[in-house]
């Protein structure tokens, strides 16, 4: 049937008039623009639903006026009008209506009721209208929006008062800003820096007319400081203003904006991507404060009609993508009332990502070592994974009594739980808990074969690409790893890597060497051997006590420096970029004393060629290139970024859908525990 | 060392499915009752050298020990498979997985049997990966194609599981990724995951 229906269309066509002629080609252009930009397909046999190109609100026709049209020709199921896009989709009841729409509606002229332009109607059937229900929008966490703060004779007085000096030119600005009027108050805001001279107050202060209205707002809670800084916009319809974040630096938390004269739509943003568009009815308050605040965008699209819900009383609140529910409203002229108030100390707010007063802090305090990635990568060879390939069952020999509170840690996990040890070592904590699924794994492979002979489950892997795939681990530790990696990029990559191991929920527990080997007045252990070295000689670990994550061999250290110089220039032979960057800015640490550096090298004084002799000597291979040191016990030395207080913090704040469980200090080495939302 | 091995000579998995060593009891199977047989008394003694001199280690001496500790090996087991997937650069998300495992050394340990524990392991692994592995080591008709509701109380259901996930484990091979081809060899029941550029 709708075969024959096409061929007496072509027959008929034949004989059609130019005007109908190109009504058709156009309805087929319309046909494959629809297939091909929103892959919606026309069919040719009759059906109850309709796409109607150039109906749509995206090019300036409005709900009601499209739906008197269309119900003209029978009842209508159904109008959906998505949002931005020049097309709509009707449902009616029969499928005889819905010709009867056809026939009627297509090449239909409409003449648009706000702007008066024309547009003509082309109108295809579709097999079915893309129906989705979706839920409504929540607003971002901590915005606010109260209606009618302000009667309507106090808007005419606070609109009145507003004496425009800056009227369409503005100095420091830019070009963009020149599309909205606006005036400062308190403070003057600037353009160029987004920042507020804080030592320059504009005489005056805010206007005295706005005090009434602070003041209610410090009364009901809205706000907990009266504001110093106000900024009043003027946008006309078709202007706005790009997403921004207010400037962390610059404002306290919560800030204000009065909507008079008009309602807008203002559009929210979250950094993952979910946008929510929020209706500003006219007289109402705008408080955004924590997370909108800090982390959300906020801007006003530039154009002349808003998409709103159409239905009634939906005038505050978030717009939802209904598309059986939007229509345009037409903008009128919005002036807004921001109120800020100055900050005085640097922002500490829980989005370091997005806020410039921790950047700034990072900044400071990145470490001197900042080579490129192929350096980075080259240093933890040669100063990292070739030192605990060699020295490894030495290494291990000095590794096993396992550390309380990783022990309570993996002690307090429940039965079942699949935990991963990324940089695992020699596999000490692998067996600590027989009910749980634990399985390690190290950038050494000798250490990781010291796991299998333990008969653990390990395998050999880099920490920046573990692979396991992600949110299937209910725990992940890492303990004495990420202080191992040369530049903030990668060691901020490897906590990634262990949050994307996690299921929600799932905790990981980090543990790196710290700076600050005295704390509250304590030395660490790693300080205090030296001292109990002194007195006994050869100490070897008792299994007992809990030794630092990087502790050094119990061997007296004062040649460290000399010995340290000798395998440097032995290494300098081979002459790689790495060696020559850092023989020339890392400093050599000396065993159990304090830090003076937070990059540095700690030498490792290899054993195992003297006392046990007649069993390892043969199964240890020796450094090469050190044969002529293997007689006065071999030092190697291993790269470490220590880190300061603060600072294994700041970098997990920077990770999204992490928290910080814990965090705390033990033995000289900052810690951690994350939890994944 | 505890557990049997099972080289390609006598236990061929792809072939045959299971082939068993008519010593162990049908029952071990489902994780009853292992022969307790330790390794060192059928394995030579160690040797060391020192000094350029060649000595057999006393049985009892603390050398000997550590040298045996030396020739246990580690272990994958196929829970541990399930968690592991290729990250060569370039797949696509979530590609890579499941890893194809081709064994030339499959071990059977015993390992006591938890029902709870294995049965809080069936929302935590992925099926069908699981499946393909068991499968690939002839382990495949020991699973249902599905978990059955109610496999909280099926024991016997549980025990297969429990043999599966946690005695049968891979000691030499190559995991392959399915989708790029790499090879990550398994050479001591350690895998070795180091991508071509991480290598030293």
């Amino acid at each position: 049937m709708a075969d024959l229906e096409v061929d007496s269309a072509h027959q008929e066509n034949l004989k059609l008039s130019k005007m109908k002629k190109k009504v058709l080609r156009k309805q087929i252009k319309a046909q494959r623009t629809l297939m091909r930009h929103e892959g919606i397909e026309c069919i040719s046999h009759t059906t109850q639903n309709l796409v109607v190109a150039n109906g749509g609100l995206g090019n300036g026709v409005s709900r009601h006026q499209l739906l008197r049209l269309v119900e003209e020709c029978g009842l209508v199921e159904a109008l959906l009008m998505p949002p931005n896009k020049p097309y709509s989709f009707v449902k009616y009841g029969t499928t005889e209506e819905a010709k009867k729409a056809y026939d009627a509606l297509n090449g239909k002229e409409l003449i648009l009721e706000d702007t008066s332009h024309t547009v003509i109607l082309y109108v295809n059937f579709v097999r079915k209208v893309h129906w989705e229900d979706i839920m409504p929008t929540n607003l971002p966490p901590g915005l606010k929006v109260v209606d009618e703060l302000v009667s309507p004779e106090e808007e005419t007085m606070m609109l009145e008062s507003i004496n425009w000096t800056g009227d369409e030119v503005i100095q420091n600005a830019q070009k963009s800003l020149k599309h909205r009027r606006v005036e400062h108050f308190g403070y003057e805001f600037r353009y160029d820096n987004n920042n507020v001279d804080k030592d320059k107050p504009l005489p005056g202060g805010i206007p005295e007319i706005c005090n009434m209205l602070l003041e209610k707002c410090l009364r009901q809670g809205y706000i907990k400081h009266k504001p110093d800084q106000l900024t009043v916009n003027q946008y006309e319809p078709g202007q706005g203003i790009p997403p921004h974040i207010d400037t962390h630096s610059a404002f306290e938390d919560e800030i204000l904006s009065l909507s008079l004269g008009a309602e807008i739509v203002m559009d929210f943003k979250h950094p993952d991507g979910c946008t929510v568009a929020v209706m500003l009815p006219r007289r109402s308050l705008l408080v955004m404060a924590g997370e909108s605040r800090y982390l959300w965008s906020h801007g006003i699209t530039p154009r002349k009609f808003d998409i709103v819900q159409a239905s009634e009383g939906q005038k505050v609140g978030t717009i939802t993508a209904d598309t059986g529910d939007l229509t345009l409203n037409k903008r009128g002229t919005r002036t807004s009332f921001t109120f800020r108030k100055v900050r005085r100390s640097p922002c500490n707010c829980t989005y370091p990502s997005v806020c410039d007063s921790q950047q700034d802090q990072q900044k400071e305090r990145t470490p001197m070592f900042t080579g490129n990635e192929t350096v980075a990568a080259k240093l933890e060879q040669e100063y990292v994974h070739k030192v605990y390939e060699e020295i490894a069952v030495h290494f291990s020999s000095t590794r096993h009594s396992p550390w309380p509170k990783i022990v309570e840690f993996l002690r307090a996990l429940p039965e079942g739980s699949i935990v991963a040890d990324v940089g695992c070592g020699n596999g000490k904590y692998l067996g600590i808990n027989k009910g749980l699924h634990m399985v390690g794994c190290d950038r050494s492979k000798n250490l990781v074969d010291i796991c299998g002979e333990k008969e653990c489950e390990a395998f050999v892997c880099d920490a920046l690409s573990v692979p396991i795939r992600s949110g299937s681990c209910d725990a992940c530790i890492s303990i004495a790893v990420i202080h191992h990696f040369s530049t903030a990029e990668r060691r901020l990559a490897t906590l990634r890597e262990l949050a994307r191991l996690l299921r929600p929920g799932g905790k990981a527990l980090i543990y790196v060497w710290a700076m600050e080997q005295e704390y509250n007045n304590q030395k660490s252990k790693y300080l205090k051997e030296k001292k109990a070295k002194k007195g006994k000689e050869k100490e070897i670990d008792t299994g007992v006590t809990q030794r630092p994550v990087s502790d050094q061999t119990p061997d007296n250290s004062t040649q460290d420096l000399t010995v340290s110089d000798g395998v440097l220039n032995d290494f300098e032979d081979k002459g790689s970029i790495a060696k020559q960057v850092i023989n020339s800015s890392l400093p050599v640490h000396t065993n159990r004393t304090s830090f003076h550096s937070q990059d540095l090298l700690v030498p490792w004084h290899f054993k195992g060629g003297t006392k046990k002799k007649e069993e390892s000597i043969t199964t240890l291979q020796l450094p090469s290139g050190s044969n002529k040191l293997q007689e006065l016990s071999p030092v190697f030395h291993r790269y470490y970024h220590v880190f300061c207080e603060g600072e294994l913090e700041a970098a997990c704040k920077t990770l999204d859908g992490i928290r910080i469980q814990r965090s705390y200090y033990d033995q000289g080495n900052w810690c951690v525990v994350l939890e994944r939302q | 060392m505890r557990g049997r091995y099972f080289t390609t000579a006598e236990y061929s998995p792809t072939l045959t499915g299971r082939r068993r060593n008519q010593s162990v009891p049908e029952a071990s199977f489902l994780g009853f009752g292992f022969p307790s047989r330790t390794l060192p008394n059928s394995t030579p003694r160690p040797e060391v050298v020192s000094n350029g001199h060649t000595r057999r280690l006393d049985r009892q001496s603390p050398g000997f020990r550590r040298e045996r500790s030396r020739r246990r090996c580690g272990r994958m087991k196929l829970l541990t498979h399930n968690l592991l997937t290729s990250h060569v650069r370039g797949l696509r998300p979530g590609g890579g997985y499941p890893l194809g495992i081709q064994a030339t050394e499959v071990k059977l340990s015993p390992v006591d049997f938890n029902a709870q524990f294995v049965a809080r392991m069936v929302p935590k692994v992925q099926w069908a990966a699981l499946l393909q592995a068991a499968q690939s080591l002839g382990h495949g008709s020991d699973l249902p194609p599905e978990p059955a509701p109610g496999y909280e109380s099926d024991e016997d259901f549980l025990r297969r599981l429990h043999h599966v996930l946690l005695e049968v484990e891979v000691v030499e091979g190559i995991l392959r990724c399915p989708d790029s081809g790499h090879e990550f060899p398994i050479t001591k029941g350690i895998p070795n995951m180091l991508l071509a550029e991480e290598e030293t």
